[in-house]
């Protein structure tokens, strides 16, 4: 195989809780617990896991929003994390993010063009005709007539803007586009729509994905490659298809069974796990599944399994049965 | 891509959208014809001055208090000035001062709040409480001693010193260094606010500077309360200019400004009403036409708004 794109290593990050008098320190959300992902050249890695389980921060560090606590993040063998200057900003400009909700991730003040264009300002590419001539082939990329650039977002859909988004993205020509739930604020007509454009995308320019999400359907559709998070940790790691066809941990099985799917028929057993997520600000000792989990040996309340296996890795001490 | 609906109406230029959006809101066109109006007619003063042939400060105390004429359209004052020339006279300081004061107050105010709420922590709670500590200050004795700042002290020629252009300019520091609080702390609140929206997210992720996100992301997002501030104080600032005239600290006499005319006329308010009346209604025309032009390039400035 060849060397990943982007690799991250070991990624931790806490957010302090201040509460009280003077700030104090109240306690901390373990938003990303040592996590360790790969992402390859040209194919998409889907992050998927319930609410708070740190997918989004993971996104974020990634994109250098946050910088993470410990952990490295090499991208093309060199550590973005951590750098300053020329190598992180060309770092920037090869990823390139795309957010959850187009409705507040595009500046009402600007109109289309200025949108689509600010990757390219800020990263210097081109002068002012180059630039135009990009801004309108990337809008008619991803479906929105050029002769619109003159408008402001509030005239579009949410459909067209999460495109607008989409474009601003692919304007500086990145190689891995990390997308945050770019689905989940979008009607169920247009999210297949924006879907679609995203694989027809990648299928042209080769482009890697990280893709967060809590939708399987499109993890099936989507992904190459899965990675399962729950409370900051990353609990099983497989091939989609290795994945779908014989989960391992006993969380990734219920998350599967609990996925509605076509035809409809009755959930099967065991479906729903137990009780709730367990806060992140005080996490459970050991695996941090075992409070819900129905296969919880005596090992899972003392000890964190590690994440382990080779190409389908998964962290357990009692993984379920390979059918 | 088929699947993809185009807004119908044609796309139109900013400027063109913001005219239009602003001409649709009469109360804010009606005082923009006034502003412009009061500002014409203050920029040809001398030509009244001629028309008439009088002098703004000529003093003829045989027609103390004149009723209106035609030679003296508006009457005289108490010692025997033209009124109407005065109070052109007056509009030019006034409008001037109000005008330039609100404007450099706009300006710190913004700076201020932006770099306050964009960063936070530290600077913020440094930036907050020199806000604070400026809007306690005893606004009075911090002004005597600001006017009585002796110029020829910190470096200015004397006869620079003694220019009365440099009286306006002076009143416009002051007042600036003492009015920037408001702005100042509404920016700083929309700036938090707007900080967190994902499009600043977004421009930040692409690798955009502090600098940058502040310019282009939040300024913009911000211009509603700063306007809206910024106009409301010009009525402020023509009012405070009158305070300081009044205490002989402000515009000296006797250049006329509608601040000491208003306040010089005020033994006189049963005896001569007109010499307080026609100041104070200019003052107050003009406050009000401000707010209300605030008011409508508010609305204007807002892509969002519904074109009614």
């Amino acid at each position: 195989m060849t060397a990943p794109l982007l690799s991250a290593e070991g990624l931790f990050k806490h957010f302090p809780l201040r509460g009280g008098l003077f700030g104090r320190r109240a306690g901390k959300v373990h938003a990303l617990n040592g996590i360790d992902f790969a992402i390859w050249p040209g194919r998409t890695l889907a992050l998927v896991g319930e609410s708070g389980c740190g997918k989004t921060t993971a996104a974020r560090a990634v994109a250098g929003l946050i910088r993470p606590d410990a952990g490295r993040l090499l991208f093309r063998g060199k550590d973005v994390a951590t750098a300053s200057g020329n190598d992180r900003k060309s770092a920037r400009r090869a990823m390139q993010m795309v957010f959850q909700d187009p409705y507040g991730s595009l500046n009402p003040r600007l109109n289309v063009n200025a949108i689509v264009a600010e990757p390219l300002v800020i990263h210097g590419i081109g002068d002012g005709a180059a630039r135009r001539d990009r801004v309108a082939e990337v809008l008619a990329q991803v479906g929105i007539d050029p002769r619109d650039g003159e408008r402001y977002p509030h005239e579009f859909s949410g459909g067209q803007r999460q495109r607008i988004a989409i474009a601003r993205a692919l304007a500086p020509e990145p190689e891995l586009i990390i997308a945050d739930e770019p689905l989940s604020a979008l009607d169920v007509s247009i999210q297949s729509q924006v879907l679609n454009l995203l694989k027809d995308i990648q299928a042209a320019r080769g482009l890697a994905f990280l893709f967060i999400t809590h939708d399987l359907a499109v993890v099936d559709y989507f992904a190459d490659e899965v990675a399962v998070m729950y409370l900051g940790h990353i609990v099983e790691r497989a091939p989609r298809a290795a994945l779908f066809a014989a989960p391992r941990h006993p969380y990734t099985r219920t998350l599967l069974a609990a996925a509605p799917r076509p035809g409809g028929g009755k959930r099967r057993p065991g479906a729903v796990p137990a009780g709730e997520v367990p806060s992140p600000i005080d996490p459970p000792a050991g695996c941090p599944f075992h409070p819900r989990c129905p296969r919880a040996v005596s090992a899972c309340r003392e000890t964190m399994p590690i994440l382990s296996g080779g190409d389908h890795a998964f962290a357990c001490h009692n993984p379920e049965p390979v059918p | 891509m088929t699947d993809i609906v185009r807004p119908t109406a044609p796309p139109d230029g900013m400027l063109i959208l913001f005219a239009r959006r602003f001409a649709d809101h009469r109360l804010a066109l009606a005082s923009l014809v006034v502003l412009l109006a009061l500002a014409l007619l203050a920029a040809a003063a001398p030509a009244a001055e001629w028309l008439l042939g009088v002098s703004a400060n000529s003093v003829n105390l045989t027609i103390r208090f004149a009723p209106p004429s035609l030679a003296h359209p508006f009457g005289t004052d108490e010692l025997g000035r033209d009124l109407l020339v005065r109070l052109l006279y007056g509009g030019r300081i006034s409008l001037a001062v109000g005008i330039a004061a609100a404007l450099a107050s706009a300006v710190i105010g913004t700076i201020i709040g932006l770099l306050a709420g964009y960063y936070g922590g530290k600077l913020d709670a440094l930036l907050m409480r020199l806000t604070d500590g400026v809007i306690a200050l005893p606004l009075l004795p911090l002004l005597i001693v600001l006017a009585a700042v002796d110029l020829t002290k910190i470096g200015l020629p004397a006869e620079l010193a003694r220019d009365p252009d440099v009286s306006l300019y002076r009143m416009v520091v002051i007042i600036a260094l003492v009015s920037w609080t408001t702005v100042a702390r509404l920016v700083r609140g929309a700036t938090l606010s707007v900080r967190e929206r994902e499009f600043v997210l977004a421009a930040a992720a692409c690798g955009a500077g502090p600098l940058r996100i502040m310019a282009v992301h939040i300024l913009p997002n911000v211009v509603s309360p700063i306007i809206v501030a910024t106009t409301l104080s010009v009525g402020n600032v023509i009012l405070l200019e009158s305070v300081l005239s009044f205490l002989g600290l402000g515009i000296q006499p006797p250049i006329a400004s509608w601040g000491n005319m208003l306040t010089g006329a005020q033994e006189l308010i049963w005896s001569a009403p007109q010499l307080v009346f026609w100041p104070g209604a200019l003052i107050f025309a003009t406050v009000i036409a401000f707010n209300f032009l605030g008011d409508g390039m508010q609305d204007a400035l807002d892509p969002r708004a519904i074109t009614r």
